[in-house]
């Protein structure tokens, strides 16, 4: 397996990413992106010098367990209107967004 | 009376008992809040005209005999936790004009408690930075010296209690955020235990890692506002069973542990000083002190930032100009609004990190970074319980050094994040650590940090009292703020 310190953040990759994330950058941002990026990640690449192996992975360290309750909808609920009083855009109680299809 | 040298626990006493009117606290820190903040840019809101109705609020309560642990307490809060009817814009361009709908669980126990919400504060975008420089507000000054940061992510909050902007106020902790700005801005903060506060409200950067804390001049208010916060939320299913209880204990007997990786290469020598002085007064009142090695200390801060980048890609996903804050243009095919709006609307720094995020949980990548940084945090948090079964408590400076002039750092990302390098730990292993002021470095504050096992804020809190009875440092106010 190659090793981190060698791993790049290609102009292609960064686009491929920004389109993954959905942010669109300005050119000059992509440049500066490919700069501190690649500086970032060659410093995350300390941690090749670690052999973790079949360590159970901490998602979470408590050790935390599911929490159930009934399926019932209890205490206080927004009104309708109050949901949706910060959309930008809305129209007959509902929300507007760009056309999908 | 001077009520802006009163501590939380003493408005509370006082207004409860009718010796002092709710309105004539808020007035006295409103009054200090507008005339400060020009020059300090401690709030992003001063939220005035609520301030005011809540006051006369709760002197209508109070005459039908209500009594709260926090009655008539003026408290500052950061910006990135919800308060229904005030905006709350985590300092982003993004989120400009969103004013939520609800509390968050902790406003919702501080107001039961007859706390008063004074504004909301300065952060970094999201929560993301060490220094609130990286605010669509502009930079928090440090009361201490208007040209040094006031550290962050909570730097508004900080410089908000250094300047006596609000007697307390709540941060968050994801890295360091709390812990930071306390040590930068000469107060206490605590990051308190993974679980033991509601997140509720809380806008989310990094799910695993952050905790709500109080930020405060003495030891005292910290515990007063831990009392009022903590325990149980239906609302947060990743809470712990969590009592909390503090009865001041001296620290006889406490073995502290002192990793040499916290004061090697990297950290101020004066910094590395000043806290071998805190150490060596817990050791003047009865406790032991040993050197020790976290050998793999050395890959915390890595581990952190993989960890925090990849969650925040998720969690910011959220953004898209359709449901709060700014808009998008619906004339536009929805993946080139999306990323129009998520491309203006964010600042520099919280980009990078979603992309850093979205690459290190990307096929062909997610084993080798995201993946890794898991099971490497569950070695470090291993590796940080051994040395809490040998030892009461762990520490280590704060920041490994003081705070810096606004715009040294900030151009190189990487140099921003060494901030973090010594708080971070608490966050991955999920237990407790509080910062208390330690002296001074040619007139800045720096502080020293503590770290205990899960649910001993307790002696976190002792050990923190311990010092603030030993030293004047907590009690200097700066002169900006005179």
């Amino acid at each position: 397996m190659e090793k981190s310190s060698e791993i790049r953040i290609t102009p292609e990759l960064l686009d491929h990413l920004c389109e993954l994330a959905k942010l669109k950058l300005t050119e000059d941002e992509k440049k500066a992106f490919l700069r501190d990026l690649n500086r970032i990640l060659e410093y995350f690449s300390v941690i090749d010098e670690i052999e973790v192996g079949d360590v159970e992975p901490a998602f979470h360290v408590l050790g935390l367990s599911n929490v159930m309750r009934d399926d019932e909808v209890g205490g206080e609920r927004l009104a309708h209107e109050e949901a949706l009083e910060n959309a930008p855009h809305g129209e007959e109680g509902y929300i507007k967004a760009p056309r999908m299809v | 009376m001077d009520v802006l040298s009163l501590s939380a626990r003493q408005i509370a006493e006082l207004v409860s008992s009718g010796a002092l009117c709710p309105t004539d606290v808020v007035e006295a820190y409103l009054e200090r809040a507008k005339r400060l903040n020009p020059k300090i840019n401690a709030f992003i809101t001063i939220a005035e005209e609520r301030a005011r109705r809540s006051a006369e609020e709760l002197e209508r309560s109070l005459k039908k005999g209500f009594r709260g642990k926090l009655a008539g307490v003026p408290i500052a809060v950061k910006d990135v936790i919800s308060t229904m009817g005030i905006e709350t814009t985590c300092a982003s361009r993004i989120l400009k004009g969103y004013t939520p709908p609800y509390d968050a669980t902790v406003i919702r126990r501080l107001k039961a408690e007859g706390a008063i919400i004074i504004g909301k504060t300065n952060m970094d975008e999201f929560a993301m930075g060490s220094s609130t420089e990286l605010s669509a507000f502009g930079p928090t000054r440090n009361p201490w010296s208007l040209d040094r940061v006031a550290g962050g992510s909570s730097g508004g909050s900080g410089a908000a209690v250094a300047a006596r902007m609000a007697p307390v106020a709540l941060g968050s902790d994801t890295g360091g955020s709390i812990r930071c700005p306390a040590a930068f801005c000469n107060v206490v903060g605590l990051k308190p235990t993974y679980g033991a506060v509601s997140r509720y409200g809380l806008i989310s950067y990094a799910c695993s890692l952050e905790q709500i804390g109080p930020m405060t001049i003495g030891v005292e208010d910290c515990a007063l506002l831990m009392e009022v916060m903590s325990g149980r939320d239906g609302f947060d299913s990743t809470m712990i069973d969590y009592k909390f209880e503090w009865s001041p204990s001296d620290v006889r007997g406490l073995r502290v542990a002192v990793p040499k990786e916290f004061f090697g290469e990297g950290t101020d020598e004066r910094v590395a000083e000043r806290v071998w002085d805190v150490i060596k007064l817990l050791e003047s009142r009865g406790a032991t002190y040993e050197e020790v090695s976290i050998p793999l200390a050395r890959y915390s801060l890595a581990c952190y930032y993989i960890i925090a980048m990849s969650e925040a890609s998720s969690n910011l996903a959220r953004y898209d100009g359709v449901r709060y804050g700014m808009s998008c243009e619906l004339s536009l095919p929805w993946h080139e609004a999306f990323s129009k709006v998520r491309g203006e609307g964010f600042g520099t720094e919280v980009k990078r990190r979603i992309i850093l995020g979205c690459f290190a949980l990307s096929a062909g990548y997610y084993g080798r970074y995201y993946l890794k940084a898991l099971k490497l945090r569950a070695m470090i948090r291993d590796q940080v319980l051994s040395v809490l079964k040998r030892f009461d408590a762990i520490a280590t400076p704060t920041t490994p050094f003081p705070p810096f002039r606004i715009g040294e750092r900030v151009e190189d990302p990487l140099s921003l994040y060494m901030a973090d390098v010594d708080t971070v730990m608490a966050n991955l292993a999920g237990v407790p650590a509080i910062s208390v002021p330690a002296g001074f470095v040619d007139g800045l504050p720096i502080g020293a940090q503590f770290m205990a096992g899960y649910c001993r804020e307790d002696l976190l809190l002792s050990i923190a009292k311990c010092v603030q009875e030993e030293t004047t440092f907590h009690l200097k106010v700066p002169s900006e703020a005179r």
